[in-house]
């Protein structure tokens, strides 16, 4: 099931981890800060979509996080980002993607399958979350996506994190007060 | 006079001011805690000292705490002023400033501490010569060691002393 489309574009580069907002188009104008999508596995089925335009080639850092809670401690998203340029996939890579690879693109597939989950406290809104390890990936001029899948099943919140700085310099706090209960804990 | 005449007056002298010192100038608060970014409970006692006048206004601060909530610990460490508005009436309101170190300690990570200031909302009503109950709302915001929000509400009973 797609469960989720989101358009990002990226526009002339410009600045941790700063709402992105809700489910729809999104226009990220500096992805020299780094970003947050949520989102909610309800069944476990879903793959999520983030298409991304980019303007310019980049090398883009991302990350899978779920809150670090005993409930949550067998839900580890497995995201990929596919695009042209990047590494053409194994075999094995092939059969884990939840769709065919379009002509011509390659794939950085992120299993989220370390022993053991690297913590990380989030301190804006004092969050203790799982992440599956920052992995900056060089993007090309165009489109772009990352698709977000749960490979056990497992249901539950994620956030799919992106950019490179944490920097609330200009304000940005719009999507955590108008979406407090997924930001606050 | 001779010289044992005016040690016993400096003594006096000093003894009657230092008793007043003692039993006016200070209160100690025993609030619970609520901190709803980053949910904890917890204590976060409170001594005060009324620098000026026993009854007067201006109040310095000192505050250690415990908090515990389902995704990390801290132990805030405050200190600041509150300049409470009428201070000789029943019900009183106040305002404060201060800083308050934030050693947080989330499950699974190391320690982090981080300098925010924090700022006071509340009222504190007598409810006895030297007893008053209190409810306080505390914004906090990271200045040093990383940008970050918190929001204490306290509840809890003051012991002038």
């Amino acid at each position: 099931m797609r469960a989720g489309l989101w358009l990002l574009l990226l526009l002339p580069l410009a600045e941790a981890h700063r709402p992105a907002g809700d489910i729809g188009d999104v226009e990220i104008t500096d992805a020299t800060i780094s970003w947050l999508i949520p989102g909610t596995f309800e069944t476990g089925d879903e793959v999520f979509v983030v298409e991304l335009v980019m303007p310019t080639d980049f090398a883009l850092p991302f990350e899978v996080l779920v809150e670090k809670r005993p409930r949550l401690a067998d839900h580890r998203p497995m995201y990929a980002v596919v695009g042209p340029g990047l590494p053409t996939p194994t075999a094995d890579e092939l059969a884990v993607l939840p769709y065919p690879l379009p002509d011509g693109w390659g794939v950085y597939l992120d299993q989220n399958d370390l022993p053991e989950r690297i913590v990380y406290f989030e301190q804006v809104m004092r969050r203790n979350m799982w992440t599956s390890g920052t992995t900056a990936l060089p993007l090309q001029r165009g489109p772009n996506e990352v698709w977000i899948w749960s490979p056990d099943g497992t249901t539950g919140d994620f956030q799919l994190g992106f950019g490179v700085e944490e920097d609330f310099s200009d304000g940005g706090f719009g999507a955590v007060f108008a979406d407090w209960g997924t930001y606050a804990y | 006079m001779g010289w044992r005449a005016a040690a016993l007056a400096v003594g006096l002298g000093l003894s009657t001011p230092a008793a007043a010192l003692e039993t006016d100038r200070f209160s100690l608060g025993l609030p619970a805690e609520v901190d709803l970014v980053g949910l904890a409970f917890g204590v976060h006692p409170e001594l005060l000292f009324r620098p000026i006048q026993p009854d007067g206004a201006l109040h310095l601060r000192f505050a250690p705490g415990l908090m515990v909530g389902p995704e990390l610990a801290f132990v805030p460490i405050a200190l600041g002023v509150r300049e409470v508005m009428f201070p000789r009436k029943r019900v009183r309101p106040f305002l404060g400033t201060g800083l308050q170190l934030q050693n947080f300690v989330p499950y699974g990570h190391p320690v982090l501490t981080r300098l925010d200031m924090a700022l006071e909302l509340g009222v504190d009503v007598r409810v006895a010569d030297q007893w008053g109950v209190g409810l306080q709302l505390s914004p906090e915001i990271g200045l040093v060691g990383g940008f970050g929000f918190g929001m204490a509400v306290r509840l809890g009973a003051q012991l002038d002393f």
